[in-house]
């Protein structure tokens, strides 16, 4: 299955309109779009590893956490600023779990008492930033044509 | 008795309690009254003569209190000489409470009436805080009549029967109460008000104390840079001289390393964009710029105030051949900080020939002395001077996020912008002090310092240059906390290309436009900057700016009349007879060729003199001189008012956060729906 921009512009993984800036950016510069994508799954696979050592670290005290929120923070302003929709919400819930705050009324968040329960709660939305990383991922290198 | 206590006790809270609205304290009055009526029926309504009164009567006839209350001369009235004190002392030992309102309200439920005394007579007798009051049954000599003297509350049917009476027996009430509570507001709100004030000024002096420990941190920061600077040329030198020093002193190996990561990453952080480099003087590196550099080098030592700009400037445009030169300024530095430093020994380094070693870091030098003036920035004319030549639009990006970078600069290099990037708010301020920017990208969450404290420490020497938070969140709290930091405007993250060059434009930036977003061409250009072939003639204003001058020349010397002299000379010996106002400039030959301006700038002539861009005018006033002439020092701080912080609010246009189709584009309603 081939994908096309059609295919990016219907996926609920891409936010087209900003994805679409990319590529036009394309015509200046070839192979920018690309760049940027590398840049990014480079950025993120960095951010992922010391996420992951941070919640699986033991430690649950609130500098894990406000670190954990600080990645969460960082990958999300990567993620929106190419247009990676799912990703960034994922990170928006790193974020927020980070600073102890159920901001999406997220059933599990809401009852977290202490910060192990928060730890989980980040652990749940980086499997789901995950998850959505990888299938962004492959879309794009679908789109590209090019091993990301 | 029974009647009283409810009444003392009643009253107050009651008065506190229920004010919202007249209807309301109506209603509620009534029914306090009836409940009162009910315990007067049942309980002291046989004893007629009231209780109140006769405590009165008995209070004025013992007379114990004659200077704060007693009888008329005539009898028929009593005065209450002093309020506050009858208040204090006389209440509660007769009536067991210390509200002198609720006193008067009895007065009046009783048919008690204050005797108006006229002004001139308050004045003639000094009666200013003197109350009378009058019954025709109150008589000093008449005790026997003030068994007549009853309340005037209607019994349960007379308000039944006399509703209008009751009504307006109750408005008169209510309107006491209300004018007490009036009362009693103004003292609270006077209090609160006070406090908010307290509240206030402290905050001022936290606000003081924190810029000043920020700017105090960069200053640290700095000299620690030009510590470790100094401390790798003596290194170095040692080395040179005989490695077998180097194992008898103990070097900070790491710090070192460490230090120099720093001053690495800041450099190549500016250096990664191609167009920051300001200039390329080496291109046009002729002997007559090498002596000017010395003379400059002269200067330098002679006065310290501005060296470590001129400094910088050689750095970049010196050839190898003058490496003593480019120490040099360190060592002032050095000299200005820590005035116990091993002067000697840097000297010796300098008349080392070996100095050479050090060359490799010489970028690190300029970038070094960049940063050591957290406290004293360049004055304007030298900021302004540091723009990059040909550059129309000069913006600093600060953001930690690589992509942002790469997407950012792109679109802004588009709109035919050069860019400087840094990446955290320490080296914001830093970039900030050397070079006046038309437009500063500012990212708010950050490492070393956030974007609004960078902000408000920058906002302590430049006032006018547009600083936009770029940020995810733009709840109103949050704009209110960047409008106080002085911040200028928002960009909501993640921006398109569009939402960049409508900011760029709502603040007087006039992009460059490759692909135009909008139908509407960008042909008007504001303060003479053409944009078509050939020459422009411009006008400036006022007498004696030296910021219209072209930076090439200006570059070379201090002060404003040495600008002026110097500036004639070099007119003249350029052929070129432009008046010291009027700039000609010459445009690439090519105006939709951007690209060639985004690139360095490539001085070929001297006679092409290029104008500083709009930034001098960015609110497209007349330029202020005194702008010019206050450079700012640390105890110079701004701490922005609340005038500062309203007038911020102002420019923030709130409403296009709610309006989704707003000029923003879509972004905002993309935030919205999440």
């Amino acid at each position: 299955m081939s994908v096309t921009q059609e295919t990016l512009e219907t996926s609920e993984l891409i936010n087209w309109t900003i994805f679409q800036e990319l590529l036009l950016m394309d015509e200046d510069e070839e192979g920018f779009a690309l760049s940027l994508v590398e840049t990014f799954v480079q950025q993120a696979n960095e951010t992922f590893i010391k996420i992951e050592e941070l919640i699986n670290s033991n430690n649950t005290n609130d500098e894990t956490l406000e670190k954990l929120s600080q990645l969460g923070h960082y990958l999300k302003g990567s993620a929106a600023a190419l247009g990676l929709r799912k990703v960034q919400e994922q990170c928006e819930r790193i974020q927020n779990y980070g600073k102890k705050d159920s901001f999406d009324n997220n059933e599990i968040a809401n009852n977290a008492r202490d910060n192990n329960d928060w730890i989980k709660c980040v652990n749940e939305a980086y499997r789901e930033t995950r998850i959505n990383f990888d299938k962004s991922k492959l879309l794009l290198s679908q789109y590209f044509q090019s091993e990301l | 008795m029974v009647v009283d206590n409810i009444e003392s006790s009643n009253d107050p809270e009651g008065n506190i309690n229920n004010i919202n609205d007249t209807n309301n304290i109506n209603k509620t009055m009534i029914k306090e009254e009836d409940k009162e009526k009910g315990t007067i029926d049942t309980q002291s309504v046989p004893s007629q003569g009231s209780d109140f009164v006769k405590k009165l009567f008995t209070m004025l006839e013992e007379n114990r209190f004659d200077n704060i209350v007693n009888w008329s001369d005539n009898g028929d009235s009593f005065l209450i000489m002093d309020t506050n004190e009858f208040t204090k002392q006389v209440l509660p030992c007769y009536f067991k409470h210390s509200n002198f309102s609720s006193f008067v309200r009895q007065l009046n439920k009783y048919g008690f009436h204050k005797v108006k005394i006229s002004n001139e007579a308050k004045q003639k007798y000094q009666l200013e805080n003197v109350w009378e009051f009058k019954h025709p049954d109150f008589n000093r000599f008449d005790k026997s009549s003030i068994e007549n003297i009853k309340r005037k509350i209607p019994v349960k049917k007379d308000s039944n029967d006399n509703n209008s009476n009751n009504n307006n027996c109750n408005h008169l009430n209510s309107i006491r109460r209300l004018e007490d509570r009036i009362n009693y507001l103004e003292k609270e709100n006077s209090n609160l008000t006070n406090n908010i004030t307290n509240l206030k000024s402290d905050s001022m002096k936290l606000n003081q104390k924190y810029n000043t420990l920020v700017v105090n941190l960069l200053t640290s920061k700095d000299i620690n840079m030009s510590l470790s600077r100094s401390m790798e040329c003596l290194y170095n030198s040692i080395l040179q001289l005989g490695g077998r020093v180097s194992s008898e002193i103990e070097f900070p190996h790491l710090d070192l390393m460490d230090s120099n990561k720093l001053v690495n990453n800041q450099n190549t952080n500016i250096n990664t964009n191609p167009n920051s480099n300001p200039t390329n003087p080496a291109i046009n590196n002729d002997n007559n710029i090498n002596n000017n550099n010395n003379n400059n080098n002269n200067h330098i030592h002679n006065n310290n105030t501005h060296s470590s700009i001129n400094g910088n400037n050689h750095n970049q445009s010196i050839p190898n051949t003058n490496k003593s030169i480019s120490v040099s300024p360190i060592n002032n530095q050095i000299e200005s900080h820590n005035s116990n430093q091993n002067i000697n020994d840097n000297n010796n380094i300098n008349n080392d020939p070996n100095t050479h070693l050090h060359i490799k870091s010489e970028p690190f030098d300029s970038n070094d002395i960049k940063l050591t003036s957290p406290n004293n920035a360049l004055s304007e004319q030298e900021r302004i001077r540091n723009r990059p030549k040909g550059s129309i639009i000069h913006i600093l990006l600060v953001e930690d996020d690589d992509i942002c970078i790469q997407l950012c600069r792109k679109f802004l290099i588009k709109y035919g912008c050069t860019v400087v990037v840094v990446n955290d708010g320490l080296s914001a301020i830093s970039a900030v002090e050397q070079v006046k920017f038309d437009f500063i990208l500012m990212d708010i969450v950050m490492p070393n310092l956030d974007g609004a404290t960078a902000t408000s420490v920058i906002r302590s020497f430049d006032r006018d240059t547009p600083i936009i938070a770029m940020t995810g969140s733009y709840h109103r709290k949050d704009l209110a906390h960047y409008s106080s930091h002085g911040m200028t405007d928002i960009l909501g993250k993640p921006f398109t290309k569009d939402d960049l060059y409508m900011i760029l434009k709502k603040h007087n930036i006039n992009p460059v436009i490759l692909d135009p977003p909008s139908a509407e061409p960008m042909q008007g250009h504001i303060h003479g900057h053409g944009h078509g072939n050939g020459q422009v003639q411009v006008q400036v204003q006022a007498q004696g700016h030296p910021q219209v001058l072209p930076p090439q020349q200006v570059q070379q010397v201090q002060q404003v009349q040495q600008v002026q002299q110097q500036n004639n000379n070099t007119t003249t010996t350029n052929n070129n007879n432009i008046p010291y106002n009027t700039i000609t400039r010459k445009r690439a030959s090519n105006p939709n060729d951007i690209n060639s301006l985004n690139t360095i700038p490539i001085i070929n002539t001297n006679n092409e003199t290029l104008l500083t861009p709009s930034i001098l005018q960015p609110t497209g006033m007349t330029p202020d001189v005194s702008v010019f002439t206050n450079p700012t020092n640390i105890d110079g701080l701004v701490v922005p008012s609340e005038v500062d912080v309203q007038e911020a609010l102002a420019t923030v246009d709130m409403d296009l956060l709610n309006v989704p189709d707003s000029e923003y584009g879509s972004m905002f309603k993309r935030q919205r729906n999440m």
